[in-house]
């Protein structure tokens, strides 16, 4: 079993309602505190185990923006695993959840300085490194819903933009997207295999009305010119 | 990269510890220059221990948890940390049963000490490797990620350890000749090498935003990062070293690393005063923390592919 994410940057908004969840269910979970620096000061900052940043492809007027949300990767080959020299950073032979042990991480950022995606930070509160634990205190907690054992980022996310499940599994849900969607992987060129997918965003011309060619139109039967078409295209993908 | 002080400090004093043990291990083996004193070898153990462990109690500090640095020994079987960590530790009960009998036995050696004269070179040597190695296999930093820079660390370390042995030599009367020589064919190999890995780091790379965020060719740029205040990933990853302070850097740590030591030690080798071994150390010490402050300062981690850094 290798658990990931598979995140969908086409459908992806950019409200950082995945960050907040994180922070707010990591920060009393398993990992906790996530430390909060200066939190009503004049630089509030902290520890954050999943960023949202915001990116503008191709130039203005024919510029698309594309919000990227980035968290642990669980890689097949975790170079953060490989390099630490306590053993704290470790990674889960039945799942493949990559964790860190806080009662053994000694705090040398080695592993951060390993990691090319930057998902591990330093709390300078414990002195220890945190990270997304795939929300290892959700997923497999019996005494919720079956519904809500999945990670509070994917819960969370308004434009269902965020998925979770085996992508050893190749007819899971993820799995499938991915195949569907061309998923890709994240600096690949680093060699570090990265479980987690990104669903690329669709080439502009999918979300416009296809050109009235003759013939009918794809939709739903509806007159490509009425208001319900738009929503139905969105809507159907 | 942030320069950690400790780090830098930790790896100029250690690599120059070690380097002196190393060769003067070998010194007073093949008795190079004249056989080794009583007041010398005391001499040589009390800079030698006092390099090494200064270095490496510098290197405690920059852990943010200390208290569990005694378990950075676990996993020498994949990390380079680890495996320094065992080599250092290591290396002091073995320098120990070299120097302990060696003086016991009124400086004669035998079988015994002569192997442990050896191995306490090899292990210094290897020590330095492996602090090289944490570096050079750190993939999502290119600058550090070739095989240079192992190289460097171990003639840096070994050139500087030539400097201090010529200059301990010399104070005690022996014939620094054979030291100086040593480190300026070290220090002369170490400022090809290091020439070398500057030259290596300004090739293209292979990661750019597009490998790093999969968008397609068209050019993106960071609209917005997400937060408004530094993060872990901005204080650690983020270095600002405008390109004409970081020449004027490397010149630096060239000439005081490299040209002048060479220089004064050549002189010593040619039969000049200890004087100026004293002042090569001095100076390459010096130069060799630019060059190593200079490793962090210009070394450019992945992550900043997702900030503003365009490609690698």
């Amino acid at each position: 079993m290798r658990l990931g994410l598979v995140i969908d940057l086409d459908t992806c908004v950019g409200c950082h309602a995945c960050v907040v969840a994180c922070k707010q269910w990591n920060t009393s979970g398993t990992v906790g505190p996530l430390t909060d620096y200066e939190p009503y000061g004049q630089a509030p900052g902290g520890v954050m185990l999943n960023r949202v940043r915001h990116y503008e492809e191709g130039a203005y007027p024919n510029s698309k923006t594309v919000n990227v949300p980035v968290s642990c990767m669980h890689c097949d080959e975790p170079p953060c695993v490989d390099v630490c020299p306590t053993g704290a950073s470790y990674k889960r032979d039945a799942d493949g959840v990559v964790l860190v042990d806080e009662t053994k991480c000694m705090g040398c950022n080695y592993c951060a300085w390993a990691c090319p995606y930057g998902c591990r930070e330093l709390d300078y509160a414990s002195g220890t490194m945190k990270k997304c634990t795939l929300c290892i205190d959700r997923i497999y907690d019996d005494r919720l819903p079956e519904a809500e054992r999945q990670p509070a980022c994917v819960l969370s996310c308004p434009a269902r933009a965020r998925h979770f499940g085996d992508l050893d599994d190749p007819d899971s849900r993820v799995s499938q997207l991915v195949r569907e969607r061309r998923g890709f992987v994240m600096l690949p060129e680093m060699g570090c295999q990265p479980v987690n997918h990104y669903l690329p965003v669709r080439p502009p011309e999918a979300s416009r009305p296809l050109p009235e060619t003759g013939g009918t139109s794809p939709g739903q039967g509806a007159d490509p010119a009425s208001v319900q078409h738009w929503p139905n295209r969105v809507v159907h993908r | 990269m942030h320069p950690a002080w400790s780090v830098v400090f930790f790896t100029v004093l250690s690599g120059a510890g070690y380097g002196f043990v190393a060769l003067f291990a070998l010194t007073d083996l093949f008795a190079l220059g004249g056989a080794v004193g009583q007041q010398e070898l005391l001499a040589a153990v009390a800079i030698g221990a006092v390099l090494i462990t200064i270095g490496l109690m510098s290197s405690a500090g920059h852990l943010a948890n200390p208290r569990n640095a005694w378990r950075s020994f676990a996993r020498f079987r994949t990390s380079w940390l680890s495996r320094e960590a065992v080599l250092a530790v290591l290396f002091y009960p073995v320098a120990l049963l070299y120097v302990g009998p060696y003086y016991l036995l009124g400086l004669e050696h035998n079988a015994v000490t002569m192997l442990f004269a050896g191995l306490t070179a090899v292990l210094a040597v290897a020590t330095v490797v492996a602090t090289g190695m944490i570096y050079a296999c750190v993939r999502a930093i290119r600058e550090w990620n070739q095989g240079l820079t192992p190289v460097n660390y171990l003639l840096i370390g070994l050139g500087l350890g030539g400097a201090v042995l010529a200059a301990v030599r010399g104070f005690f009367g022996a014939d620094p000749a054979p030291a100086a020589a040593m480190a300026v064919g070290l220090l002369g190999v170490a400022a090809v090498t290091k020439t070398a890995w500057y030259l290596w780091n300004r090739r293209p790379g292979s990661s750019s935003k597009t490998t790093a965020l999969g968008l397609g060719s068209a050019p993106v740029r960071l609209v917005d990062a997400g937060h408004t205040a530094g993060n872990f990933l901005t204080w650690e990853f983020q270095y600002p070293l405008p390109e004409g302070r970081a020449q004027l850097y490397r010149g630096l740590a060239l000439v005081a690393t490299f040209a002048f030591p060479i220089a004064a030690l050549s002189a010593v080798a040619l039969g000049a005063g200890v004087a100026w071994a004293y002042a090569a150390v001095a100076v390459a010490l010096l130069g060799a923390l630019i060059e190593r402050w200079l490793v962090f300062a210009e070394a450019r981690h992945a992550v900043r592919l997702y900030y503003h850094e365009a490609c690698l």
